[in-house]
């Protein structure tokens, strides 16, 4: 790494990166990339159960806030770093996306697409109202000691925390990419993804598969939110945001391969932290939403990836 | 058509006189709670009902209605407040602006199927509602902007919207009950259980895809417009809130998505239980709302009209879990 040393900086951190005008291109790419790496993860999991089961989550963005307030919580109680409630928060929300999908999505996993739509906004608008409840609506931050701490190699400056979370994402997704190709389970989810009639026949468990792949797909979510809870603001309606983040990696990067959902989640990174310094702040969701139609319209298999079924 | 014998027809028709009768009242013998309620039902089934003529007989599932709601709505309120046009004008206006605005993005949108469709209209409301919000020049931007207040008391606007409201709601659902006898009904219907044999059957499936996409987004818009005027503060994040989209399509679900009755039952359940449990659980609404939807989506999953249909065995175990045993895995 350049020589560059590490200095404590303003509390300016919790502003997303890439919100302010201006800037070098490569600090741009660099705000970019960071960004790109936190909503790949909190991606790919919708992509994954989009891919496999052919449901669109919309309860994803509360299990990204749920890893939040797992790390928030852990925080408070224990002190103990939110980075290594990453792995709690994961474990907890496998648990708990195994058991909805077995006990609740379950039942209408071949209805309709409205059907699964509105069954999922349910689910997020019982578990938004019970953290509610536990957690009050109040905003928290999780304030930790090297929150202020950036590297600055060159003209580019790099907060720490945010390279520790893009870093910590990359490891995430490079582990599900391994399980994904070598574990037995992990080649019976791509098998299910592929033809789930067929798995069948092969003898796979469909119905645990699912349950599995949900699970999954929560615990990624987890982690997502645990990561996040380093840098941004928490509240019960966090979510939303990552909802809509997951519906545009998943477009852009295609379903059911992760490298798809990490391109899908980089370029929509660089995409906004492009239009924040161009345009303005304001305008950054609004342009990936456009870019989104436009790579519907033209290229609905997404960017990277295979075309999944319809 | 079914036959119907005349006694048949002369309930029906009573029926309607009734209903009607009790509507023109309602706003002089109720206090003012009930009839601001009755016309956001009102609201609600107009919108669900026009949803319904793209979603429900088409099948194709829209989460970006709120945008031709906003549209309808900011457009009428620019035109009343730098025109200075009465509302009878400023309002087909409205509606016309969200005709455009479909007639232009149609086309391409409706290429997309399924959850594609849906992450689509997603997209595009969202990206107006951003619009919207950072655009101050067109829309006041975040602060939004205040309409001319509907001239007179409180009593008198209330009734008024009252009025206007049902007008429009029973507007939109007789229009929907036409097209859904008419031509363009059936390709719907058609296009909806399979688009590929519908148009080897000859059906211009783009064509008339576009058609009910276009009607179903100018009565939005046109229901917004009213709205506008009725809450007279246009501010983005509530007018092209991705709620109001998802309520549509709830309101249609939960009374029976693709039927004629379904969003108006749907309606008049969705909001007064809403109400009920406002009063009674504030702290609790999206939760016993979240609890509902699920239950109703297990077991009802077509909706309230269904039962009529089931009959006797809705209630019993077996009719329960008939859903259940046809979806799962």
């Amino acid at each position: 790494m350049c020589p560059g040393g590490v200095s404590a900086s303003e509390p300016d951190h919790r502003s997303e990166p890439g919100s302010r005008k201006g800037g070098t291109l490569t600090q741009i790419a660099v705000n970019g990339l960071l960004l790109g790496g936190i909503y790949a993860l909190a991606g790919v999991g919708f992509a994954l159960v989009w891919g496999v089961m052919n449901i669109i989550n919309i309860a994803h963005g509360a299990f990204v806030m749920l890893g939040a307030y797992i790390a928030y919580w852990v925080f408070v109680s224990t002190g103990l770093d939110p980075f290594l409630a990453v792995p709690l928060s994961m474990l907890m929300l496998f648990v708990f996306g195994f058991l909805v999908q077995r006990h609740v999505i379950n039942y209408v996993i071949r209805a309709p697409v409205f059907m699964t739509l509105i069954l999922t906004l349910g689910l997020d608008m019982i578990i938004v109202n019970l953290t509610r409840l536990a957690f009050t609506a109040d905003v928290r931050t999780v304030r930790t000691d090297y929150i202020g701490l950036s590297l600055a190699i060159g003209e580019v400056r790099v907060p720490v925390v945010r390279l520790a979370v893009f870093a910590a994402a990359a490891l995430i997704a490079a582990a599900l990419s391994l399980f994904l190709r070598r574990a037995r389970l992990g080649q019976a989810i791509q098998a299910a993804r592929m033809d789930s009639d067929s798995a069948l026949l092969c003898g796979v468990n469909i119905g645990r598969v699912y349950a599995v792949t949900f699970g999954i797909s929560a615990a990624l979510a987890g982690a997502a939110g645990s990561l996040v809870s380093t840098v941004s603001a928490i509240s019960p309606e966090m979510g939303l945001p990552f909802l809509a983040k997951s519906f545009a990696v998943t477009v852009l990067g295609g379903m059911g391969s992760v490298l798809g959902a990490i391109g899908g989640g980089v370029l929509l990174g660089l995409i906004e932290s492009l239009t924040a310094s161009t345009l303005g702040g304001g305008y950054r969701d609004m342009v990936g939403y456009i870019v989104l139609v436009l790579v519907l319209v033209m290229k609905p298999t997404g960017m990277f990836g295979k075309m999944g079924f319809d | 058509m079914k036959f119907e014998s005349r006694t048949a027809r002369r309930v029906r028709i009573a029926g309607l006189v009734i209903a009607l009768l009790v509507l023109a009242i309602l706003p002089w013998t109720e206090s003012g709670y009930v009839v601001r309620t009755a016309t956001i039902v009102a609201m609600f089934i107009g919108l669900s009902q026009a949803w319904n003529i793209l979603g429900g007989f088409g099948g194709y599932v829209s989460i970006g209605h709120v945008a031709y709601f906003g549209v309808g709505a900011y457009t009428t309120g620019a035109l009343m407040v730098t025109l200075e046009l009465p509302f009878v004008v400023a309002a087909p206006c409205g509606a016309a602006a969200a005709a455009l605005l479909a007639a232009a993005i149609g086309f391409p949108i409706l290429r997309l199927h399924g959850h594609y469709f849906a992450v689509g209209t997603f997209a595009l409301a969202e990206a107006i509602r951003h619009l919207a919000q950072n655009a101050g020049w067109l829309t006041g931007g975040g602060m939004g902007f205040r309409m001319p207040l509907f001239p007179g008391g409180p009593e008198i606007t209330n009734t008024f919207f009252f009025y206007v409201m049902t007008a429009f709601a029973l507007g939109v659902v007789f229009l929907s009950q036409q097209i859904s006898r008419s031509r363009l009904g059936y390709s719907l219907f058609a296009i909806r259980e399979d688009e590929a044999a519908a148009s080897v059957m000859g059906i211009d499936a783009p064509r008339t895809k576009a058609i009910a996409f276009t009607i179903s987004a100018t009565l939005v818009g046109l229901g917004g417009s009213i709205y506008g005027y009725w809450i007279t503060f246009l501010e983005p994040t509530s007018l092209f809130s991705v709620d109001i989209s998802i309520q549509l399509l709830v309101i249609a679900m939960i009374g029976g998505v693709g039927t004629v009755w379904g969003p108006i039952i749907g309606a008049l359940v969705f909001i007064i239980i809403g109400e009920v449990v406002w009063a009674g659980f504030l702290e609790l609404h999206s939760l016993v709302m979240g609890a509902i939807l699920i239950l109703i989506i297990l077991f009802l999953p077509n909706g309230i009209v269904d039962l009529r249909q089931r009959g006797r065995t809705a209630f019993t175990k077996r009719g329960m879990m008939a859903n259940i045993d046809k979806y799962h895995v």
